[in-house]
């Protein structure tokens, strides 16, 4: 899932203004798999534990920002819709580590950009059998 | 479809038969501390079949029944019967002597659970009177 320029982004009580976009990605941790004797092709493919990834990717003002410490754990939630318009939007929320922080400058010389910040995070599981994030519709209806 | 003594056991999920070593038992001549040359054939050694496989069921209570379905084989002596391969090669007489689960359930859209299941042609076949 992609979402761009969301809203009333918030970690663990902390607003943060300035996000260009967050990126949940899904990938899988231990995928089991089994083929029939002598035959070449495969007939069971499961994924049996995976990982909820989410990326926070924020413009950094001249002053800078604090960034939230590894392994920081808290709700993380925010408000937006895919391609950033205000159709379908969506309430996204759920407990999240911080796994890593990083800076990019951005494009230097007369196409400079702002600098920016991502945090990335993995989100987790309240019993291990539910998805960490939760996805419904805005409440706000987009206000 | 794979069975032993008439009954798919492995049949939930993708699994494979092969053969163990098969030949004789030699060993060395000489003990500690008196060595001698040359080395002395024991026997004829057994022939072990083995299958290798995923049970897989589609919650944890139904996988519980593939694995209770095999370990209930297990009694005062081994349970003797044909084992039939995927490919129908048969051996006739052997005996269902041991199985191991070889790690932890796994679940994502199944349950499944990976296992070695051992067979023995036994040259004389354990007493089923004791």
């Amino acid at each position: 899932m992609l979402v761009l320029n969301p809203t009333k982004v918030v970690f663990d009580g902390d607003a943060w203004d300035g996000v260009r976009a967050i990126v949940i990605d899904q990938e899988q941790e231990t995928l089991v798999e089994g083929w029939n004797e002598s035959q070449p092709y495969e007939v069971l493919v499961d994924v049996a534990r995976n990982r909820v990834r989410v990326k926070v990717v924020q413009e950094i003002g001249p002053e800078g920002l604090d960034s939230p410490a590894l392994s920081a754990e808290g709700l993380l939630e925010f408000h937006g819709s895919v391609g950033g318009s205000g159709a379908g939007r969506k309430r996204v929320r759920g407990t999240c580590v911080v796994v890593g922080v990083r800076h990019d400058l951005g494009p230097t010389g007369s196409g400079r950009g702002a600098p920016t910040r991502t945090v990335e995070f993995i989100a987790i599981s309240e019993d291990g059998a539910t998805h960490p994030l939760e996805i419904e519709a805005d409440p706000d209806g987009g206000v | 479809m794979s069975s032993f003594d008439g009954e798919d056991l492995f049949g939930s999920g993708p699994h494979e038969f092969r053969q163990n070593t098969q030949g004789y038992l030699v060993v060395q001549n000489g003990t500690p501390g008196s060595p001698a040359p040359g080395s002395t054939v024991l026997g004829l050694l057994e022939l072990d079949v083995i299958v290798e496989g995923r049970l897989v069921a589609g919650s944890a209570a139904a996988l519980w029944d593939l694995r209770d379905a095999i370990t209930d084989l297990f009694g005062p002596s081994p349970t003797v019967g044909t084992l039939i391969g995927n490919d129908g090669r048969q051996w006739a007489s052997m005996s269902f002597i041991r199985y191991e689960e070889l790690g932890a359930v796994e679940h994502g859209r199944v349950y499944s659970i990976a296992y070695k299941a051992t067979f023995r042609e036994f040259q004389v076949v354990p007493n089923s009177d004791s």
